[in-house]
């Protein structure tokens, strides 16, 4: 186990910067999602922690140690890619062995440690068999089961879902927190898929143009995003984001005084700065509630469409220039055409500068 | 524009069966999905209906008009395939009208037409890009408009989305879904994505090794599953499944009973697959529900928490709001909404009730 800490890191390929002056802290035993769109340097990112890829400015440290300069095979650190580098030639018992083995572990060790792991990766059954006969989800679990067992001082995982189905990723993910449990080791995962960060991070570090935006907690980061990407890559559907403006004790979508929505107080100071009633007001799709059209506190919208999917109808809106989204569950299926009122959670909705896109932070409540 | 029948189609390679006496009827204007895991015939049953390939036995009608042992010409039926096909050398404009050149229709009538699909697909502004300087959503909306310029009776998607990022497939599904409300035709879908198939379609068809299991609205398959298969496909997080045996009215199961007079289409002691899903359980104080167990998991998605519920021989997994305060080892109660509780024979996996 090692905390891992990055300093003002920088990586750059000629003109490009793959990743800009980045500061990171990573706690001993911490799980960490770098989480961004395909290109935003989050591979980048870990393949520095690693000591795959050169900084080309910056410091990285494990446990306060400077290991900017030292070579990958000295960092103590283990890796699962998204293919699994697995020796197709062995059985899965040498190849759970075979990292242990190198280290020059005790034969008895190394047998009872393969138990282990084998058990917990539910890969008993399957000891014997030779690599090259597992299933696609299999080889996965004898990936990170290979790298875990060594318990290196950090685990890197670099998508490794990616290629399993759905219903196994979530079957994974339970796996993957269960792992992280027991070894307590400190795990940098590395994923586009927002569900996975959230389900298996103690803390994001949300990527996007080489740039890190928020490092924080799965909670916070959804419910204070710190500007309009975040907002937006965060949370399936996105967030609603729509250009409003302010008024007396709320904003008007669209400039319109038909939908004005009246937010609380807390909400309203977070503009109380800016220069020009033209906000971008957000708010997610799961926070709004049908109402009666024209009751108090709502605003009216038409339905375009309706998606059922399940547990939930995804309901698809226009009001005035605005297009958005609404979750209702089962119970509540407006059809296309129909006119409804809408409630905002406005506990829950966000005020972002329309120009710098960063979220207008309300005052502080005062206590008592 | 037509409805599509298909009687008791079957389609053999050496010993698999392909399609089983696949029964299913597309109704003109409709949009079908057919949705199930890979290799269940999804792919074979768009091959044989476009005449790719022949039937080993049944019957295929385009309204009322026997097609079984027409040419794929004669079918006037359209396609959009997975690998988009477009050609690397021609441009959006040129890929498009291609099936109409092909057909020596008249330069005004493909003009016509042409402005009809790049504006419905809003595509008018690339039209003169070829296809590597496109995005993939706009690769993807070239080659459905190449697709829809022809006034086919039926057009065919074979996973059209799939290639695509997460984000773009929400945005390019309901974008399909509005295009054919908007024109009224016949859109038949095949995707291995249960959320799509649910999301596009007004009706999904289901299917099991080469059988249609089910055929329905979306909304309707998911509230009444007709099989245990069907009801483990559908829905994310999937469906729980615990065995369970009548017990005067309610059901025993390995968690404890089940709450409500829920298990009165039972007899005593008949043994069943009780299916539970996620969103119907409701956690709450161990003291006030039969069915307990201790918080094994608790994943926080944002929106919703996935909390999983374990008593050493099964777990179930219970949707809760994306603040809940569960711990991990917290010993739980749970009660169950019974429109979210299925019964399945034992033996074939038929619905009870």
């Amino acid at each position: 186990m090692s905390s891992v800490r990055l300093e003002a890191t920088t990586k750059q390929f000629g003109d490009f910067k793959a990743v800009q002056s980045m500061d990171l802290s990573i706690e001993n035993g911490e799980f960490v999602a770098i989480l961004g769109p395909s290109g935003c340097g989050k591979s980048t990112t870990m393949n520095m922690i690693a000591g795959i890829e050169d900084v080309t400015s910056g410091t990285i440290r494990f446990d306060g140690r400077d290991v900017t300069s030292v070579p990958v095979q000295k960092r103590g650190v283990g890796f699962v890619f998204q293919n699994y580098a697995i020796f197709t030639h062995m059985s899965v018992r040498d190849n759970l062995a075979f990292g242990l083995e190198i280290q020059g572990a005790p034969k008895a060790e190394v047998d009872k440690r393969v138990d282990e792991m084998a058990q917990f990766m539910a890969l008993s059954h399957r000891l014997d068999a030779k690599s090259s006969a597992l299933s696609v989800n299999e080889l996965q679990k004898l990936a990170i089961g290979r790298s875990a067992i060594v318990e290196p001082s950090i685990f890197l995982l670099d998508e490794p879902l990616s290629n399993l189905d759905a219903a196994f990723r979530e079957k994974m993910r339970a796996e993957l927190r269960g792992l992280q449990r027991a070894l307590k080791q400190t795990m940098v995962y590395v994923t586009h898929d927002q569900i996975e960060a959230m389900g298996l991070a103690d803390r994001i570090a949300v990527m996007n143009h080489a740039v890190l935006q928020q490092f924080d907690t799965p909670d916070v980061i959804y419910a204070e995003p710190a500007n309009v990407f975040v907002a937006r890559f965060i949370g399936a559907p996105s967030m609603n984001i729509l250009h409003a403006r302010i008024g007396e004790g709320g904003v008007t979508l669209g400039g319109r005084d038909a939908d004005f929505i009246p937010l609380s107080d807390h909400l309203m100071s977070a503009a109380r700065d800016l220069r020009s009633p033209d906000v971008l007001f957000g708010f997610r799709p799961e926070n709004l509630a049908l109402t009666e059209p024209e009751s108090p506190g709502s605003f009216t919208a038409e339905v375009v469409l309706v998606e059922t999917v399940g547990r939930r109808n995804i309901v698809h809106l226009v009001s005035g220039m605005s297009n958005f989204l609404a979750v209702f569950g089962r119970g509540a299926a407006p059809r296309a055409g129909e006119a409804i009122g809408l409630l905002v959670d406005t506990d829950r909705a966000h005020l972002f500068d329309p120009e710098t896109e960063e979220r207008l932070m309300p005052m502080e409540m005062s206590h008592g | 524009m037509a409805e599509i029948k298909l009687e008791n189609v079957s389609k053999r390679y050496g010993d698999v069966a392909a399609l089983d006496s696949a029964n299913l009827t597309i109704e003109d204007g409709s949009f079908t999905s057919v949705f199930g895991p890979p290799s269940s015939g999804k792919s074979v049953l768009l091959r044989v209906l476009l005449g790719l390939e022949p039937v080993d036995g049944g019957r295929i009608a385009i309204d009322g008009k026997d097609v079984t042992d027409a040419s794929p010409n004669e079918r006037n039926l359209s396609m959009v395939f997975q690998n988009l096909a477009l050609f690397p050398q021609l441009s959006a404009q040129e890929n498009i009208v291609f099936p109409l050149k092909r057909r020596a229709a008249r330069e005004e009538d493909i003009n016509a037409r042409l402005d009809q699909v790049s504006s419905v697909l809003s595509i008018a502004h690339i039209l003169h890009k070829k296809p590597a300087a496109l995005s993939g959503g706009e690769r993807q909306r070239v080659a459905i408009g190449r697709a829809l310029i022809r006034d086919a009776s039926a057009y065919m998607m074979d996973e059209p989305i799939a290639a695509l990022d997460a984000r773009l497939r929400d945005v390019m599904r309901v974008e399909l879904k509005r295009l054919q409300i908007e024109q009224g035709r016949t859109f038949i879908y095949v995707t291995h994505d249960c959320e799509e198939a649910m999301s596009v379609a007004d009706r999904m068809a289901i299917l099991e090794a080469g059988r249609i299991v089910q055929v329905g609205k979306p909304d309707d398959v998911y509230a009444r599953p007709a099989t245990l298969y069907v009801a483990k496909l559908v829905g994310s997080p999937g469906i729980n499944v615990l065995e369970g045996e009548g017990n005067d009215g309610s059901i025993a199961s390995v968690l404890g009973l089940v709450n409500g007079q829920t298990g009165e289409r039972l007899e005593r002691g008949q043994k069943v697959h009780v299916a539970l899903r996620p969103e119907a359980l409701q956690l709450g104080d161990p003291a006030d529900a039969k069915l307990k167990g201790q918080i094994s998991d608790v994943e926080r998605l944002g929106g919703f928490s996935v909390i999983t519920v374990n008593n050493g021989e099964a777990q179930v997994r219970a949707i809760a709001s994306g603040d809940a305060p569960h711990r991990i080892g917290e010993h739980v109660g749970v009660t169950v909404d019974p429109a979210g509780l299925h019964l399945f024979n034992i033996e074939d996996g038929a619905r009870i009730g």
